[in-house]
């Protein structure tokens, strides 16, 4: 009996870690943006409309980075068009907070693009 | 012995001639790139802070109580944004666009701008005078909405020069004006600092 609710347990677990990305599966990376480091991304639903904040650090050297948002609704699929890149400058061991809302209330989900700029 | 050396120089300047023919015949290339990378050609005002400034202005406007705090879909103008910059800046084409954006949120709706005026009497004025059109077809005088709000704002720059560095910084200001009140509902504004070396 209890070797079953063990298992039991743990396919639970299993389960309920996978149904959540981390992190790195929301980022996706494009060019040379190593030194750049996610420490933390949230969202939120407020005034009807999907709201993400995503803190970047800039480890090591001073990168040109461009980020953009996309934004996923119902059954994985992108609600707009492909954003513009957007420059950001982060200094060394500096963080930054980037701030993204989603154009419409159809957005349910986003990943975070990073690309580097000359 | 002398026959070899004159077949192998023959080859090796019949190569060389080639290579100088195709590249002469290779000229600009035309290639297109993506409308919305980057641009750093140079520090004046470009295609990445006209995105910039429509998206930022357009998602914060979404938020705001006027618009996401009604139950209709507000009707909304576009009046004038003013540039005070010492560039040429169409600032039409920043409003056009947070407009176009809006729209595709389905959350405002757009009244005909002053700019657009001429066409929208001109169009009734066809349909209702000519004596053309079947009655029951026309598009009535005196049944166009009013906008409740109207978007107005402006843009300016400080720019400073020195013999190794050219900084420029823009701030855009937008409001969202109650037409009948004469009330501010949302004002908000962006940033863009851009740093050229020599």
């Amino acid at each position: 009996m209890k070797k079953y609710l063990l298992t039991l347990l743990a396919a639970i677990a299993l389960v309920a870690c996978s149904s959540i990305p981390s992190m790195k599966d929301m980022t996706i990376r494009m060019g040379d943006t190593d030194s750049i480091q996610i420490t933390d991304m949230r969202s939120l639903m407020r005034n009807g409309v999907l709201t993400a904040q995503v803190t970047i650090l800039n480890d090591s050297k001073s990168n040109l980075v461009s980020y953009r948002f996309k934004w996923i609704g119902k059954n994985g699929m992108t609600v707009t068009d492909e954003e513009a890149w957007k420059p950001v400058t982060v200094g060394k061991g500096q963080t930054t907070v980037i701030m993204g809302i989603a154009p419409t209330p159809d957005a349910t989900d986003f990943r975070f693009e990073l690309n580097q700029y000359k | 012995m002398i026959m070899k050396t004159y077949t192998k120089t023959l080859q090796l300047s019949a190569f060389t001639l080639s290579v100088a023919l195709l590249a002469a015949c290779s000229g600009p290339q035309v290639r297109y790139g993506d409308a919305k990378a980057v641009e750093t050609v140079n520090a004046n005002y470009g295609s990445t802070d006209l995105q910039m400034i429509a998206e930022a202005m357009t998602r914060s406007l979404l938020q705001s109580k006027a618009i996401s705090g009604s139950k209709d879909a507000p009707i909304v103008t576009l009046a004038d944004v003013k540039n005070k910059t010492s560039e040429y800046i169409d600032t039409r084409v920043i409003t056009d666009k947070i407009r176009t954006q809006l729209m595709k949120s389905g959350q405002v709706r757009f009244a005909v701008s002053v700019s657009e005026m001429q066409n929208q009497t001109e169009e009734l004025k066809r349909q209702n005078q000519s004596g053309l059109y079947k009655n029951s077809t026309i598009a009535k005088t005196g049944n166009m909405q009013g906008a409740q709000y109207r978007i107005e704002g402006s843009i300016a720059s400080i720019v400073k020069n020195t013999k190794d560095v050219k900084d420029v910084y823009y701030v855009f200001n937008l409001n969202l004006i109650n037409n009948e009140s004469g009330l501010l509902e949302w004002a908000d504004e962006k940033e863009i600092r851009k740093t050229a070396t020599r």
